[in-house]
């Protein structure tokens, strides 16, 4: 029996065999800088619980906050956060103590070296009580302009080494959240600090929509399968629509959202981690390199859009007031904190254009807004038409009474919807035959969805990504490269809208977005309207 | 529930079935048309006794595992041709769309039961698995007519011996989930935490001891001592006596250790001696006497550690779920309960 045969040998453990990996994985500290902030109370901590609860963290663990407002009740402060925003409810008592016994909090500002000289005193006292070792996983929950600040202070406090190989070494890991930068020059600057004290092994950057299961699902159906993947082409593909739609305004982060616009907040990153996974090559193998080589492939692929070129390939707009599910809401210039003339774009289209044997000639359009009709995130495959219309023009019916008129929309091609939120599912769109004499065709959707597969309490994103960096496997995260890949793209498209002036078109809260973005589209296809 | 021959009850099954799918849902206020959502064919067959239980597994699948439930038994007292069976089904809304279940209960009478095989195959969702679930006191005649037709297999071996399950292997060449596996998860993870840095001193074991409270419906040291042996490459001699693949001796020893707030036949702590580059290793993962939901992990000797662990409860719906999913150990399950029967057997 070939397990029997690396007993002793020192290599595999033969014990662990058939156990779920996932659950290997070693005793570490998580430390989370930012740890007063939002990000740590709504998701990072009700992650690491259900990671708890899910008794997939190791046995030796311990979760310590840093931030610069005092704490005296970290432990209590969190538990309620847990009992609010964990996705399993209550609490479940026994899970919570356990974590809460092996969790501190260290006070004190980024920029003062004292703040590191107490955290490595905490980090020593914890990983010999908590049995953690120097494994550590440091997660950065703040804005992009403390990241380097905090990763030179790890360095020179020693808290963070580079990797040293060996099966049974330490390792210590500092985990990115987006935004990556604001544009090229910013995420160039920002992976070299990183890159002076930290190997690219240890860098996790963040997209939390690579730990949707629906997103990793998009991989699953297309390299899991067999029937899909050879219509995946030029071939058969008229054209793709990538929406990701939401109903939010600015909820009160106005300031911000005036600097930023959702062509950095959403497209740079989500939108299009959502495009190279539709659209990529298949990897050699579930690899975290391999996987994000194909990746990368396609952002060089993809078409720049330069100077003039974005009047016509792309379209900037804001919402004006109007109705959302109901509610009246204000224009985005009259939200609190913005500028009343600002330029900044709360929707912006593109029609993107691929250059590889399987993509070239296909249109991509690409979509996003805040205040649109939905929030809704999908890919949608529209197939080319058929070759010959066999049905169309019908023949007598049966009875010999009038031909069976076939109404519009009704002979349309197929369609192949692969939603990500909410209802996270696949539909397909196909013709059927209307029961009865004649050849007249219906459209029918066949309707899948996970939650009614799989129960709806699928874990979070955030769970996901938080073991993966604990186990090592950079996968679902965003390399050097393939970040610097997007703004590559992205910021032509920002400085194109500066330089040409762009015209910032005007769409009705509660709407699909502006009239301008139909000039986006090939004549004879439509925005979707999900 | 009203008896009736096999045939008749089938055709009648399948009726309601129809009757229930065609017509549309009323739930929302506006007729909808029901969504069915199939991951499996459930057939969870037990004594009359656990039907009750039964169903209660059956529903808190339906939220994970939706698709065409069966609850089956057999009574003596029915006619011995004829079935009694109750159809029962339930829709929910999900995002507006009403999504469907249903479940099947049928009991047979003697002779019936080797009919059971062809209404489950007459009955089951196409396209997806039908897996079989033996609970406790599955009635023996409808085995051979149920096994041949699971795709996956779901054992307990907490009341299921070692030696029958390894007999129903015989029957059915499906994959099988065993829940006490699964419950007992903990105790294999933490008894391969102890050679992770330790690798070498596998191929020196002397010596396993396992702790349990007495009065086990099932001998638990079995499946564990099968895991361990299969995983190692071992053979038992006798119950106390193993060789490992080099052919050097192991002894076995195994310890009532009566614990208060324990149920009978649980393990209360494993004990291992070997060595390692020479020098003695001693390995004991036990249960605290007071709190028993924590267990001592320590190592003496070659390496120095100790931590305390939380083993947590888990309730049987997540158990069952494990069963069903966890296939990646499906093949060490399986090869642990063929060592664990040739070890009862001794
Ligand atoms: N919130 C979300 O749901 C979400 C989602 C996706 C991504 N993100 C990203 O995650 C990051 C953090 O977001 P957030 O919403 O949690 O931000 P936040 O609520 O503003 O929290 C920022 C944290 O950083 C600490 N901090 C900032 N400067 C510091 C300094 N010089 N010294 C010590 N502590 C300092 C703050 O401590 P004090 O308050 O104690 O001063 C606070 O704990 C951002 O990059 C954001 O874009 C957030």
């Amino acid at each position: 029996m070939s397990f029997s045969e690396n007993v002793g040998s020192g290599e595999e453990n033969p014990l662990r065999e058939g156990m779920p990996d996932e659950r290997t994985v070693r005793p570490a500290t998580v430390v989370i800088f930012g740890a007063s902030g939002d990000l740590t109370r709504r998701k990072l901590l009700p992650a690491i619980y259900n990671l708890a609860l899910s008794r997939l963290l190791p046995g030796g663990f311990a979760v310590v906050g840093v931030a610069r407002r005092p704490k005296p009740e970290f432990g209590r402060e969190m538990r309620e956060a847990v009992a609010k925003y964990s996705r399993r409810k209550p609490l479940d008592e026994a899970t919570w103590s356990e974590l809460e016994k092996g969790m501190a909090y260290v006070q004190g500002d980024f920029n003062d070296p004292a703040t590191y000289a107490r955290l490595a005193a905490e980090l020593g006292r914890l990983e010999v009580e908590r049995g953690t070792g120097q494994n550590r996983v440091f997660y950065m929950a703040v804005g992009p302009t403390e990241v380097p600040m905090i990763v030179r202070g790890l360095c020179d406090a020693k808290l963070v080494v580079r990797p040293a190989d060996g099966p049974d070494a330490s390792y210590q890991r500092v985990v990115v959240e987006k935004p990556f930068g604001e544009d090229l020059a910013s995420a160039r600057a920002l992976n070299k600090e990183l890159l002076a004290c930290v190997d690219e092994r240890q860098i996790y950057r963040i997209d939390h929509y690579l730990g949707k299961e629906t997103v990793q699902n998009l991989l699953v159906f297309r390299f899991g399968n067999t029937i899909f993947e050879p219509l995946w082409s030029r071939q058969h593909v008229s054209h793709v629509q990538i929406t990701v739609a939401e109903e939010l305004g600015v909820e009160g982060r106005g300031k911000f959202y005036d600097q930023t616009g959702i062509t950095r907040d959403i497209v740079q990153n989500h939108a299009l981690q959502l495009l190279t996974m539709v659209t990529m090559e298949p990897p050699s193998s579930w690899d975290a390199d391999a996987v994000r080589d194909e990746k990368v492939k396609v952002l060089r692929a993809l078409r720049p859009i330069r100077g003039r070129e974005v009047l016509e390939k792309t379209v900037r707009a804001q919402y004006t007031a109007g109705t959302v599910r109901g509610d009246r809401v204000p224009g985005y210039r009259e939200e609190p904190d913005v500028d009343p003339n600002s330029k900044t774009e709360t929707y912006v289209a593109m029609s993107l254009r691929i250059d590889s044997f399987r993509w070239g000639g296909v249109p991509f359009y690409l979509r996003s807004g805040k205040r649109l009709a939905k929030r809704v995130a999908e890919v949608a495959l529209h197939f080319k038409p058929l070759p010959h219309r066999l049905f169309r023009d019908a023949p007598q019916a049966m009875d010999g009474g009038p031909p069976p008129s076939v109404r519009r929309g009704e002979d349309e091609p197929n369609v192949l919807v692969l939603r990500i939120q909410p209802d996270e599912g696949i539909a397909l769109r196909f013709a059927t035959k209307v029961p009865g004499g004649g050849m007249t065709m219906r459209n029918v959707a066949m309707d899948f969805r996970y939650g009614t597969a799989f129960g709806s309490s699928t874990p979070e994103a955030y769970e996901r990504l938080i073991l993966d960096a604990m186990r090592g496997d950079a996968t679902l995260f965003t390399r050097a490269d393939e970040v610097e890949a997007q703004w590559g793209f992205i910021d032509p498209i920002l400085a194109g809208w500066r330089d040409q002036d762009a015209p910032v078109a005007t769409y009705e809260a509660g709407s699909w977005g502006p009239r301008e973005a139909d000039r986006l589209l090939v004549p004879g296809d439509k925005w979707r309207k999900p | 529930m009203t008896a009736l021959p096999v045939g008749e009850a089938l055709a009648r099954i399948e009726a309601e079935l129809a009757s229930f799918w065609s017509s549309p849902d009323e739930q929302a206020g506006a007729p909808m048309t029901k969504v069915r959502s199939s991951t499996m064919s459930f057939v969870f067959t037990a004594a009359p006794s656990e039907i009750e239980h039964a169903r209660a597994t059956t529903d808190a699948l339906a939220d994970t595992h939706p698709g065409r439930a069966f609850v089956l038994t057999s009574d003596g007292r029915l006619a011995p041709w004829e079935v009694s069976y109750d159809v029962r089904a339930a829709c929910r809304l999900d995002g507006g769309t009403p999504i469907c279940f249903d479940w099947i209960e049928m009991t047979f009478g003697a002779m019936a039961c080797e009919r059971a095989g062809s209404v489950v195959a007459a009955l089951v969702v196409p396209e997806v698995p039908v897996v079989v679930e033996l609970g406790r006191g599955a009635p023996r005649a409808l085995l051979p007519t149920l096994l041949p037709r699971a795709d996956r297999l779901i054992v307990d071996s907490a009341h299921t011996s070692v030696a029958r399950i390894a007999e129903m292997l015989h029957m059915s060449t499906a994959p099988v989930g065993d829940r006490q596996f699964v419950r007992t998860y903990q105790w294999r993870e933490l008894v391969a935490r102890f050679f992770d840095d330790a690798r070498p001193s596998l191929g020196s074991i002397r010596e396993v001891t396992v702790g349990r409270t007495p009065g086990g419906a099932t001998e638990p040291a079995a499946l564990f001592l099968g895991w361990l042996g299969s995983r190692l490459g071992w053979g038992f001699e006798a119950r106390d006596r193993a060789r490992d693949r080099h052919g050097e001796p192991v002894r076995i020893t195994l310890r009532d250790d009566p614990r208060e707030g324990l149920a009978p036949g649980q393990i209360t702590g494993v004990w291992i001696e070997a060595s390692l580059e020479g020098e003695p290793l001693s390995l004991a993962c036990v249960r605290d006497r007071e709190n028993p939901k924590q267990v001592a992990w320590t190592r003496r000797g070659a390496r120095v550690t100790s931590h305390e662990h939380a083993l947590g409860h888990r309730d049987e719906a997540w158990v069952l779920v494990k069963a069903l999913d966890a296939t990646e150990g499906d093949r060490v399950l399986r090869d642990a309960l063929v060592l664990a029967a040739q070890w009862s057997e001794r």
